[in-house]
């Protein structure tokens, strides 16, 4: 990923979107642990 | 023990941290002591079959570069191959598979087999028993895989030392196989792609046959190439580099591309071991392949399903290294916009052509899967 961002992009650039790439994945699997069952949630709708 | 529990997360942590706790010399025995421990704690029959069959490989693979190797060697890989079919299909005939399952078996049963292949040719260096134990009761990749070959992790094992950049590269790995497991696999899809699917379901039974396929070859990608990702990547937080799984399989322009970034590890196995005897045996490319194909359909089950799948795929690359031959020249004289055009008819063709294999081997009957295929068509 990184790879990418950085051939075509800004060094600095790169670094703030791969950045800011990590911080939303750990929030997204923060989001999906479920405190009670202390195991990860299966959505459905 | 599924890779998302807290008790998986918390067994490898502790794993990680003993292996770099150990003084460098007794890491390997630290790390095999460590995967027995596990594989003992979650079933001692899988830690008593994986420990009998490295000691027969182990024993077996000494006596393959002496004049009698040859017999030695077919006599061997027919014992691994007859106990793999047992397995897999007594794993497949239980109705409660998960029982009577050997943890990882048809995973590390290949990666025998590659030892004793390779010793038998003599490129790898056998007599490292430490090694070759840290190898096979390699504790990331013992369940799902990768079917990581031992000459890199040998070469890892020899440079063992802390690189903080590796161990960076872990832990992205890792993050992103739990992102796919978990947020993508089963979050998002049951929430947003499933309501979908039920509302095509009553407009287009094509349409919804198709969705179907799409939804399993999607799903299977996201939950096995997460796992993989966690695999690798614990795999650098303990120094190894182990080989890749997949590679954007969903990019691919041909059937041939395909396989060679789906299930890398599996496909590369069948490359070396089914489809490169055969070859340089007959000299035929289409049976070669056909006969790598049916290996590897007949690993996941041995069932008719999955040899369907098998000659499904195997007769997809038959007549791919057709076409490819004998439209080599004209393709080369296109002009460039007609390339883009011709590659983005080829990742359509392959994209159709993968996701109508998928109706064979989502259905548990190979009868079903024939009749998914035939709505795919409109039938």
């Amino acid at each position: 990923m990184y790879g990418i961002l950085i051939r075509y992009l800004p060094g600095w650039l790169a670094n703030i979107l791969m950045t800011l790439w990590i911080i939303t994945c750990l929030l997204a699997i923060i989001w999906f642990w479920d405190i009670e069952s202390q195991s990860f949630r299966y959505l459905e709708l | 023990m599924t890779v998302t529990s807290m008790t998986t997360l918390l067994w490898l942590a502790s794993g990680i941290a003993l292996f770099w706790a150990t003084p460098t010399k007794w890491r390997a025995i630290s790390l095999a002591t460590f995967t027995a421990l596990l594989l003992g704690w979650h079933s001692p029959k899988s830690l008593l079959a994986l420990s009998v069959l490295s000691g027969f490989t182990w024993y077996l693979a000494h006596g393959t570069n002496k004049p009698s190797g040859t017999r030695l060697l077919s006599g061997a890989a027919t014992i691994l191959v007859c106990l793999l079919a047992y397995r897999i299909y007594s794993q497949d005939s239980q109705s409660d598979g998960s029982k009577a399952l050997l943890m990882g078996f048809a995973f590390y049963t290949l990666r025998l087999m590659h030892y004793l292949f390779e010793a038998y040719k003599g490129t790898v260096t056998h007599g490292e028993w430490k090694t070759f134990i840290s190898w096979i009761f390699f504790f990331p990749a013992l369940s799902v895989g990768p079917i990581h070959r031992y000459p890199e992790f040998r070469r890892d094992a020899l440079r063992q030392r802390w690189d903080p950049q590796l161990f960076s590269e872990g832990l992205e790995r890792i993050l992103y196989g739990y992102v796919k497991i978990v947020v993508i696999a089963d979050g998002l899809f049951p929430a947003y792609f499933t309501p979908v699917l039920n509302d095509v379901q009553h407009t287009s039974t094509t349409a919804h046959a198709w969705l179907l396929c799409l939804e399993y070859g999607a799903l299977l990608y996201f939950k096995f190439s997460g796992y993989s990702d966690v695999a690798i990547g614990v795999s650098r937080l303990l120094g190894f580099r182990i080989m890749e799984n997949f590679h954007y399989p969903f990019m691919a322009q041909n059937i041939g591309d395909f396989w060679k970034r789906w299930h890398i590890s599996l496909s590369s196995w069948c490359r070396d071991y089914a489809y490169m005897p055969v070859w340089s045996r007959l000299r035929n490319g289409a049976l070669a392949a056909l006969a790598s194909m049916l290996v590897l359909g007949l690993w996941h089950e041995l069932s008719w399903r999955y040899l369907a799948w098998g000659l499904y795929h195997g007769a997809g690359i038959m007549v791919w290294q057709r076409w490819h031959t004998a439209t080599k020249a004209r393709r080369e004289a296109l002009p460039n916009v007609m390339q883009i055009l011709w590659r983005l008819a080829g990742w359509f063709i392959t994209m159709a052509f993968v996701i109508a294999g998928f109706a064979l081997t989502r259905e548990t009957h190979l009868q079903d899967g024939l009749s998914l295929m035939k709505a795919l068509l409109g039938g």
